[in-house]
């Protein structure tokens, strides 16, 4: 399957991965399917999908955090040319080459280390450095997420950060060793709309600034289509659409990516009724001859029995559908 | 406009002046006293959808809690259906608490876990004092399959559901009383878009079918433009602006309410707008 859009300055390149959940008495369940995306050099980048997608998956498996029966069987991931399944330690890629920005900041963090220690500890581990060096590197960072009065806050403790501000302190310490690249998994789902629209802010500052790309994993179409370049929309462990912002929203071909922006309210002008998406998410275990959207489709036809391709329809805009 | 002087019979429920205020905790109270609430006023007419929105800390849940009559308020009146109901007891207040149901965000937290669904489902009627098991059963299947339910899933437990599916049951068993009013805590914010809308046009049809109002606590702004008639804007326990929904959505009078209308993404591609910092 192929991904278009490749440029020279890809950062990231995953091609066909595939990523199986091992069970003792069933065959194995295929969690993720033929995943192929790249991420260029100061790109956000949205994965967005609902539950049982794969979408987080898909990113944990890029710096070694899948689950313990989880497995990726085949694909490739090169990061800047270097090959990250080829048996390189995770660990060395984690926080220095590749960053996460982990979903609940509160359990996130040790409740017992201070927040100025927590963000430090990447610059320790990796880098080497002096802690007299890194309370001063430490207190940059702080600043540079806004944390108010940074060189005082950062011997205090987790709990006495709100929800918004813990979330800023573990993008300082995701930025901490200038990542080329950061995988923010939900990180505002817990958040106020007002601290989430602060937290996406940064974001794009931050990617201004540095020159950082991220990997924007969410559920929420909305949040996504407000900020991110390009956009990859999985379901049921399968990229169906991808493309610029731009095209998913406002040339949409897939009827999944058509089915979710319809189900979306909106401020005003709502219809009676939300037009919703029959029957539910296969799970990954289940066998699915043809297109896996098919049972839910409203344009599902003859074609439908057999599988779909993701085809390139035009320029960056990918869409896996026999009708689209 | 929401504080009408129409004839107060078409209210079901009436706030003036409430106030709550939490004691400083711990020695010497050094925590402080917090106004949770501060001179909330509003009124919801039978049959009217009600949105409070407002962020973490700005008063929403307490409210609701108070009109559960579970945190008590220090000053207002609060009349639900002509009585007040800080002088409710015995039979009056079981009474309220029939009437007003709350469904909360994370079903899967009020569910026993060791009753099957029907079980707990089945509670609700016991306590309109239907005891026949057959009457009961007959009941529940009827109701699992009005919010969308197999009737089957009478005997799963609650954690063989999907959120979805432990929501869907939530509202049933929150119907099984006959309620008049209805409290919804986030009752979406943990659901897929997808499962939300179903969600959201169910509530809708229920509505229709059992005549509830309700009253919706989110700070997801474009649910209540979707399902609320009336919106009440909340911060720091104050109501900073209160109408029709779409009058305040489309022409906001508080800066607070922009803000938050700012920040609400919607799928449009629209850019949110940040916020000043403090």
């Amino acid at each position: 399957m192929t991904d278009s859009g490749l440029t020279p300055e890809s950062l990231l390149e995953v091609e066909d991965l595939t990523i199986v959940l091992r069970h003792r008495h069933r065959p194995p369940a295929t969690i993720a399917r033929d995943v192929s995306f790249h991420v260029n050099a100061g790109e956000i980048v949205g994965l967005i999908g609902e539950s049982g997608s794969g979408k987080t998956m898909t990113a944990k498996s890029l710096i070694g955090l899948l689950p313990d029966r989880m497995e990726v069987v085949s694909g490739h991931v090169r990061f800047r040319g270097r090959d990250l399944l080829g048996g390189e330690d995770p660990a060395r890629v984690r926080g220095r080459d590749i960053a996460l920005i982990p979903q609940d900041a509160l359990h996130a963090l040790n409740p017992v280390k201070t927040i100025g220690w927590q963000v430090g500890e990447p610059l320790q581990v990796h880098g080497g450095l002096r802690w007299r060096r890194i309370a001063t590197v430490v207190g940059d960072l702080l600043e540079r997420v806004h944390i108010p009065d940074a060189k005082r806050r950062a011997d205090d403790y987790p709990h006495q950060f709100s929800g918004g501000m813990q979330q800023r302190a573990l993008t300082a310490m995701a930025l901490s060793m200038e990542p080329p690249l950061i995988l923010a998994d939900e990180p505002t789902t817990a958040l106020d709309v007002t601290i989430q629209a602060e937290i996406i802010d940064l974001i794009g500052e931050l990617r201004d600034a540095t020159g950082a790309s991220f990997l924007f994993i969410s559920h929420d179409l909305a949040l996504v289509s407000s900020f991110c370049d390009r956009i990859y929309v999985m379901y049921a462990g399968e990229i169906v659409e991808s493309g610029t912002k731009d095209a998913i929203f406002s040339h949409t071909r897939h009827p999944y990516t058509r089915a979710l922006i319809g189900a979306a309210p909106r401020l005003a002008g709502n219809p009676e009724r939300l037009p919703t998406i029959p029957g539910r998410i296969p799970r990954p275990h289940e066998e699915i001859r043809g297109c896996r959207f098919r049972e839910r489709c409203p344009r599902a036809g003859a074609a439908c029995g057999e599988a779909p391709r993701l085809e390139t329809a035009d320029g960056d805009h990918a869409v896996r559908c026999w009708y689209a | 406009m929401l504080f009408a002087a129409g004839m107060p019979d078409a209210m079901l429920l009436v706030a003036r002046n409430l106030s709550t205020t939490f004691r400083g905790r711990g020695f010497l109270r050094r925590g402080g006293d917090v106004r949770a609430l501060n001179k909330v006023s509003f009124s919801l007419a039978r049959n009217e959808t009600l949105g409070i929105v407002g962020e973490s800390g700005s008063g929403k849940s307490t409210l609701l809690r108070a009109i559960l009559r579970l945190t008590p308020y220090d000053s207002g009146s609060l009349v639900f259906d002509g009585a007040e109901v800080a002088t409710l007891s015995g039979v009056a207040l079981k009474e309220l608490r029939r009437r007003v149901q709350p469904v909360f965000q994370d079903p899967y937290a009020t569910f026993n876990p060791r009753f099957s669904i029907g079980s707990s489902i089945g509670l609700g009627f016991e306590l309109l004092g239907e005891h026949r098991r057959q009457d009961v059963r007959e009941e529940v299947r009827r109701l699992l399959d009005d919010v969308g339910l197999d009737p089957d899933l009478e005997r799963a437990l609650p954690h063989e559901l999907s959120g979805g599916q432990r929501q869907r049951a939530a509202i049933a068993r929150a119907l099984a009383v006959r309620p008049d009013l209805l409290l919804l805590d986030e009752p979406t914010s943990a659901l897929d878009v997808s499962v939300q809308a179903q969600v959201l046009n169910l509530f809708k049809d229920l509505r229709r079918r059992y005549g509830f109002s309700l009253i919706l606590v989110t700070h997801d702004l474009p649910v209540v433009g979707f399902m609320c008639d009336h919106l009440l804007v909340m911060k720091s326990g104050e109501v900073v602006e209160r109408g029709a929904t779409a009058t305040v959505i489309g022409n906001p009078v508080s800066p607070y309410t922009s803000t938050l209308i700012d920040s609400a993404p919607e799928v449009t591609g629209k850019k949110t707008q940040p916020v000043a910092r403090q």
